[in-house]
């Protein structure tokens, strides 16, 4: 029988016992053990859960029966998210899935979790959908039910401290190739575009170029949003793909669900009504999109294709994966997709400017 | 004396895998060997061009030290323009900006620490993308690279791919 020790924050003030076995579960942590030499493993030692066809299907199964779920309360159509929703549900499954097998390998009779203390309870999603705060180890260890005495470490520092986000940032670093792309958008002389995207570089661009443009940008609703209740059925059956208990799931993956269909798709309906008065009033020829990341732009292109308008995603940087669901993120919703590079126009063919 | 722009991965943590990428700690332990391996090759300035993004998990490699490794989380262009060569470990649009630039560049992916389920076969035709099964053989690769280095071009308007021979 083995003591188990999860490392996910690495506190130095902290005694290790050398009788137990350490689990890294991130690269600081490896870094500090390698530093003072100590004999570690990481959860790839024991798995490494990929996507395969089985997963594809059961994937497209469930967002067809929680789309049917959705269209009871809205008129919405659950694919266009379809990158909000399976995100944190393969990141559930994948976690799940390694620390079944740790567990289930090492059958501990004792286990330690060593984690920043401010980090624990925390949930919180950023502007793009990604959740963060207590990572999904913490949350297993935490819920998993196993009958061995579990204890945490907590430790002291500040281990959320990073550099900077991107994704926090309102410009993207390199959009010069963007300003090629922009070139094909398709019949743009003399035309009203409506940019979806407030990257000001680009609107720059389009404005010293002499282009009618209008930037669309977040409008800040306030948003009516309901309180449903997700049914048992959809962690019931995520439970089962991870190999975990459903109860386990629920705690989870319920606050994440929850916000998608009582803040995401309400909030986009929102949008979608609030562009729908503004480009009836204002006569555009283009929408044109830069990125899809934001609830508002979603919103935008639901109205730009209810009421007929052209719809342009001009990609920036290039394909070097075909995943399935690129035909939601990409093709199926917009009118033409523009790319400079040649591989991707193939791609996209149907499409491609 | 020549540069090398090296431009990693982002981690990923609890994010989901879109587009497939491999497990951070696994990714780690390559990047381990990989500084090593750069801060024992004579001649040559290595910038570990960190992404602009390191939220979700601090990167350890910042706080670490070498005489001709300089870790920078700024722009890349800007690297670029004064780099001779851009190497990368999996399909990034950093061997675009590398295209544009004209800095040759390689890919090299190590297979088996990869989900390559959903990569084009197309990617693998003449782009600089190569795939190699253990660390060894990157770095082989890697260093016959830095001697002698080929250029390839993301071909961005209508024609196929240029592949031209420098040296």
């Amino acid at each position: 029988m083995t003591n188990l020790l999860f490392i996910e924050d690495f506190d130095s003030n902290i005694f290790i016992d050398k009788n137990v076995k350490i689990i890294a579960l991130t690269p600081m942590a490896m870094s500090i053990l390698d530093m003072r030499m100590i004999d570690y493993s990481i959860p790839e030692d024991y798995v490494v859960w990929t996507e395969d066809k089985q997963h594809e299907q059961w994937f497209k199964e469930w967002m067809n029966d929680f789309g049917n779920f959705v269209s009871e309360h809205y008129s919405f159509d659950v694919w266009h998210c379809v990158a909000m929703l399976k995100n944190p549900i393969d990141v559930v499954i994948r976690r799940a899935t390694q620390w079944a097998s740790i567990i289930n390998s090492e059958q501990p009779s004792r286990m330690y979790y060593m984690v920043g203390r401010n980090k624990i309870g925390k949930d919180t999603i950023d502007a793009e959908f990604f959740f963060k705060g207590e990572s999904l180890y913490s949350r297993l260890f935490r819920h998993y039910y196993i009958s061995c005495k579990k204890d945490w470490l907590l430790a002291d520092g500040d281990f959320d401290k990073v550099t900077h986000n991107w994704k926090d940032n309102e410009v993207i670093r390199s959009v010069y190739h963007w300003f090629r792309c922009l070139r094909f958008v398709p019949s743009w002389n003399n035309r009203q575009l409506l940019l979806a995207s407030d990257i000001s570089r680009v609107e720059r661009y389009f404005k010293k170029k002499g282009f009618v443009v209008d930037v669309a940008r977040d409008l800040k609703l306030i948003v009516n949003s309901n309180i449903l209740k997700i049914p048992n059925r959809f962690f019931e059956s995520i439970a089962f793909q991870a190999s975990i208990g459903h109860v386990c799931c629920i705690a989870l993956l319920e606050l994440r669900l929850s916000w998608f269909v009582n803040v995401a798709i309400p909030s986009i309906l929102d949008y979608k009504e609030h562009y729908k008065q503004i480009l009836s009033k204002r006569k555009y020829d283009v929408v044109v999109f830069t990125r899809r990341n934001k609830l508002y732009q979603y919103g935008l292109l639901m109205t730009a294709n209810d009421l007929g308008i052209r719809t342009v995603y001009v990609r920036h940087g290039w394909d070097a994966y075909e995943s399935w669901i690129g035909y939601h993120r990409r093709r199926r919703f917009f009118t033409d997709f523009v790319s400079e590079v040649a591989m991707d126009r193939d791609l996209y063919k149907r499409k491609a400017a | 004396m020549r540069t090398l722009v090296y431009t990693p991965l982002i981690y990923n943590f609890d994010e989901g895998m879109q587009p497939p990428t491999c497990p951070d700690t696994w990714y780690f332990e390559w990047q381990r060997t990989l500084w090593n391996w750069f801060s024992n090759i004579e001649d040559v300035n290595v910038i570990w061009k960190a992404p602009p993004r390191r939220s979700v998990l601090i990167d350890p490699i910042k706080q670490w030290k070498a005489s001709n490794i300089r870790y920078i989380d700024g722009n890349l262009n800007k690297e670029l323009k004064k780099a001779d060569i851009m190497f990368c470990d999996y399909p990034s649009t950093t061997m675009l900006d590398a295209s544009k630039i004209g800095v040759p560049f390689i890919c090299i992916v190590i297979s088996w620490k990869w989900d390559l389920r959903f990569m084009r076969e197309r990617v693998l035709q003449g782009c600089g993308i190569y795939l190699r099964d253990n660390e060894n053989e990157v770095l082989r690769l890697l260093g016959m690279f830095i001697e002698k280095p080929v250029k390839f071009t993301l071909e961005l308007d209508d024609k196929w791919l240029q592949r031209i021979v420098r040296g």
